[in-house]
């Protein structure tokens, strides 16, 4: 038996929430590569703020090894994936590094829109795909159930599929064993030109950056001078190594095998997910298929708060874009916020985690503006331009037409919800493809929607009104002629830049009163009057008025107690400081990201 | 010598008025009354020792709850043991809260003999409406009965509580109410907004949305209409909510808005001395079970400077004559302007404060809008 023949590569791939973090916890404890008393919970998931959400940002990736039933110690490369919508294009990164996967599937849910998303995705990888029913331990799990339905939408064999528990670690062993059994070895060449495959890379203060690879064919060592096929540059390898979980070196990676080169590479943008390593001085014929450019797909600002310095703000951002390729950003200037950033994230989701970690890991106060999607702007004179910020919109009287982003949504939902979601979808301006049972109970809905709708809230909208059931997936598809137009929010008769936004024609009147209204509960009354407007072009479209406040004193006396006034006025004084000034009116900065959430129940 | 002011909190009433926040219990009960007044004549004695020499006391203040509620021996006894152990002075203002309902003419002449020279009537409305609303436990015939009779037992210094801003109240009614109130001649006229506070059963109700609030502008115009009518009538507006005829004004009170002494008797009493200020507990069990003044203390702050300069910048600022800039620099040997030089600018702009040469006091839009002055200086 070769080398390489006791080698497994596989991915644990699932629908959210239904177990893979837990279910790899298990099989690192199960192979000892982690003491079950070191163990943190989900080992694979590192970062907090992943923990807290349970999701996967950036990946984890172990070598186990493994004494199989047969006697024969295998080693394992369990290659984790990214958990959600926002970062498809990794997880088949990660997955085109594996020959197999392990489908964990909850027995009390059944199979969710992304598992078949992920389904699709191994498919086309042409990985051999091992269900496994998880949470067999609740009394609501319906492994017949579930298993039929595993059989009739994705047309996988569950006859013998292992009835886990990732949680009460029952049944690990039989995973363990059906990859071994089922999940072929690599077949690379080892004496062939070096290919590896780039799935993963992160900035170690001392490595520089590392990247995670599965190499196809050949091998890379020490020394070696490496290429990066698309980028077209060359490192020294300083170090190969693997991760078992924690980084060891190694002499060598060679086919089929899984693990870490370092070659101080400065920033993660330099190494991409995709890319394929190759030696510079016999590089590979072409480079590995599939290799796409992150692309931002979803922008907003990002300003520092009053009383937070830019400079803070500017180090923090250059921080995770060196670890986030798929993160950028450029400064930017608002007239009402001042200096900040234009940054771009693959959907509302990485954006959302980017300004979690800008405020928990950097402690930082910022405030981010609506998000926009990019439009192609075509002009009367022939030329286009991609608009994401709405302050550069171009003059509409030079403006030919302008296109959005549609992409193709997939909707599994329980039946019985078909008709709220309908509604939700026409009312995002969605058209429907088609819709199919996959069981007697539930649907899937197939659409084409604007990307601007999906990232305002619909997927907080789909769950709320799906009671948690309902489950979304979507890619971008191609460009489409829209009538877009440029919303403005005027304090005063001033117009606010950083609350302006692009919306459908259709949908400027409900934002404009939502906005204004909601502006008008959260700004504080005034000496004076404050008339709120939204406008398009000139035509103002919604109004509020927040009214000028007569009367603000504490009338009584209380015996002499001054403490009591006091702490009054320090509360009203504090109030103030988080205040951001335009013109005459003062705005707490919370407004910002209040109209950014569109309630659209009140 | 210093002047002293002392505060005596008797925290009971027959029942709770419906918007009253103040610390007060409804106990009738004689016996506790009795216990009580022991309590507050110990904590005189001790107190006078700890911070009474060198200090003469010019104004004591029987606040309440309701102080006429407990029988007027125990009021003699309290004012008696104060004379004991402080030095009180001969013209000292001795001022009694006291509500319409209790009190007949004995009382009245029970407090004279006592020394009281000053009284305070909880009138807060003549209309029936209003004073239901208010949860008051008396009638607005008693309440002219109360003045009247105060007038005949010789109290020559009377003030009268009136309250605007109720739900239900309109301008007419509120000015029926001020020229009832003046044509009962009294020396003082307090006039509060009504301010629904947490914990009230107003709030309450209010939460439930059993009333709606009184619109702002109309509890302005009935401020203003106040302002004006007491003016009219002879009056000084001297504070925010208080108008007396000249030399009447609350010695007492004006001690709070002055940065001047005080010490507070009784529970939840306040006290501020020596840049201190300090409360004694609210819980009617532990202020009766404490073993010694500091026992009896749960809370005390000592000012920084930056405290004094701020509170006597917005308490000052209470007055209608304002602040002066000399007695800032006499008091902190800071300059004013230096401090709060921009602050102030920015709200003589704004309409709120207005500079007289040495001094510096709200605008009748800063009266209304005070709290957003006081707030620029805390």
């Amino acid at each position: 038996m070769s080398e390489q023949d006791k080698i497994r590569n596989f991915s644990i791939i699932a629908h959210i929430d239904h177990g893979k973090s837990t279910l790899a916890d298990r099989i690192l404890e199960f192979t000892g590569a982690v003491a079950s008393r070191d163990m943190r919970e989900q080992f694979l998931d590192n970062m907090d703020l992943e923990r807290e959400r349970g999701i996967t940002i950036k990946l984890q990736t172990s070598r186990l090894v493994y004494k199989a039933d047969d006697g024969i110690e295998y080693v394992l490369n369990l290659i984790d994936t990214p958990g959600h919508v926002d970062f498809t294009y990794e997880v088949s990164r990660s997955l085109a590094a594996c020959e197999g996967a392990v489908l964990v599937v909850d027995a009390t849910q059944g199979v969710e829109a992304q598992t078949l998303a992920n389904v699709y995705l191994a498919m086309n990888e042409d990985l051999e795909i091992l269900p496994v029913l998880n949470k067999i331990d609740l009394a609501s799990a319906e492994p017949e159930r579930v298993k039929e339905e595993i059989e009739d939408l994705i047309g996988l064999d569950t006859e013998n599929a292992p009835l886990i528990s990732a949680k009460e670690g029952i049944g690990i062993k039989d995973v363990l064993e059906d990859v071994v059994k089922h999940v072929p070895p690599p077949s690379g060449d080892p004496e062939g030109r070096l290919k590896a495959l780039i799935f993963d890379s992160y900035y170690d203060n001392y490595r520089g950056v590392v990247i995670y690879v599965r190499v196809i064919d050949g091998s890379v060592r020490k020394g070696d001078m490496i290429r990066l096929m698309n980028t077209g540059h060359d490192y020294e390898v300083t170090e190969v190594g693997y991760y078992e979980p924690l980084p060891v070196s190694a002499e060598a990676l060679s086919a089929g095998e899984v693990g870490f080169i370092s070659a101080s590479i400065k920033r993660v943008a330099d190494a991409r997910v995709g890319d394929t390593v190759t030696l510079a001085g016999a590089p590979a014929d072409a480079p590995l298929k599939g290799y796409k450019k992150a692309q931002p797909m979803v922008f907003c600002g990002i300003y520092p708060a009053d009383g937070e310095k830019y400079e803070n703000v500017r180090d923090a951002v250059e921080k995770l874009q060196v670890n986030d390729a798929a993160f950028q950003f450029e400064p930017e200037t608002s007239t009402a916020l001042g200096f900040g950033f234009r940054c771009g994230f693959l959907g509302l989701l990485h954006m959302e985690i980017i300004v979690e970690r800008l405020e928990r890991e950097f402690d930082l106060a910022v405030i981010t503006t609506s998000p926009s999607v990019i439009y192609r702007v075509i002009l009367l004179d022939g030329t286009e331009e991609m608009i994401q910020n709405p302050s550069n919109l171009p003059d509409p009287a030079e403006i030919e037409h302008i296109e959005e982003p549609i992409v193709k949504a997939d909707i599994m939902i329980p039946k019985d919800y078909v008709g709220a979601i309908m509604d939700l979808c026409r009312d995002r301006r969605g058209t429907m493809l088609h819709m199919e049972y996959v069981t007697e109970t539930r649907v899937q809905l197939h659409y084409e929607m604007p990307l601007n709708e999906v990232i305002y809230d619909f997927f907080d909208a789909l769950k709320s009104k799906t009671r948690g059931y309902g489950s979304l997936d979507y890619e971008f598809i191609r460009y489409e002629p829209s009538k877009i137009v440029k919303l403005d929010i005027l304090l005063n008769k001033e117009q606010v830049d950083a609350f302006s936004m692009l919306v459908h024609e259709s949908k400027a009147y409900a934002r404009g009163k939502f906005v204004t209204e909601k502006l008008k509960d959260i700004i504080p009354r005034h000496q004076f009057e404050i008339p709120i407007q939204a406008s398009v072009g000139q035509k103002v479209i919604a109004r509020s008025t927040v009214k000028a406040y007569r009367k603000d004193v504490i009338a009584k006396c209380y015996g002499g107690d001054i403490s009591r006034k006091r702490k009054l006025l320090e509360k009203q004084k504090e109030g103030k400081k988080r205040m951001r000034q335009f013109g005459a009116v003062e705005v707490p900065q919370e407004a910002f990201t209040a109209v950014l959430k569109f309630d659209e129940n009140k | 010598m210093d002047k002293l002011g002392l505060y005596v909190h008797i925290p009971f009433c027959a029942r709770k008025c419906r918007y009253c926040d103040f610390v007060s219990y409804p106990v009738a009960d004689k016996d506790t009354h009795l216990a009580y007044a022991l309590k507050v004549i110990l904590e005189a004695s001790e107190k006078a020792q700890i911070f009474g020499e060198g200090c003469s006391v010019d104004t004591i203040y029987l606040g309440g709850g309701t102080p006429s509620l407990i029988e007027p021996g125990l009021i003699s006894e309290i004012l008696d043991s104060i004379y004991t152990h402080f030095w009180a002075e001969d013209d000292c203002e001795i001022t009694i809260e006291v509500n319409p309902v209790s009190q007949a003419r004995e009382k009245f002449r029970a407090y004279r003999s006592a020394g009281v020279n000053r009284v305070s009537i909880g009138v807060q409305s003549f209309d029936p409406d209003v004073l239901a609303f208010l949860g008051r436990p008396h009638t607005a015939e008693e309440a002219e009965r109360a003045v009247a009779d105060a007038r005949a037992e010789g109290l020559d210094n009377i003030n009268i509580d009136l309250m605007f801003g109720v739900p239900g109240q309109d301008l007419t009614s509120w000015e029926r109410d001020l020229k009832k109130a003046l044509k009962l001649a009294p020396e003082h006229i307090s006039f509060y907004s009504l301010g629904i506070e947490e914990g009230t059963p107003l709030f309450e109700d209010l939460l439930e949305d059993r009333f709606v609030e009184i619109d702002e502008i109309l509890d302005r115009r009935m401020y203003h209409l106040a302002k004006e009518i007491l003016t009219d009538a002879g009056f000084r507006h001297y504070e925010i909510s208080n108008a007396a005829l000249p030399g009447r004004e609350s010695r007492h009170n004006l001690k709070y808005w002055s940065m001047d002494p005080y010490l507070g008797l009784g529970a939840a009493a306040h006290s501020y001395f020596g840049g201190r200020r300090f409360a004694n507990t609210s819980k009617l069990t532990e202020y009766m079970t404490a073993v010694s003044v500091s026992d009896m203390t749960n809370w005390a702050h000592e000012n920084t400077p930056g405290d004094e300069m701020s509170e006597f910048v917005f308490l000052g600022l209470r007055r209608t004559e304002g602040i002066r800039f000399s007695d800032f620099h006499t008091s902190f040997g800071r300059d004013f302007w230096e401090l709060y030089g921009e602050e102030t600018e920015k709200l003589i702009r704004r309409g709120l404060l207005e500079r007289d040469g040495d001094e510096l006091r709200l605008t009748d839009l800063g009266l209304d809008l005070a709290n957003n002055v006081f707030s620029e200086y805390v």
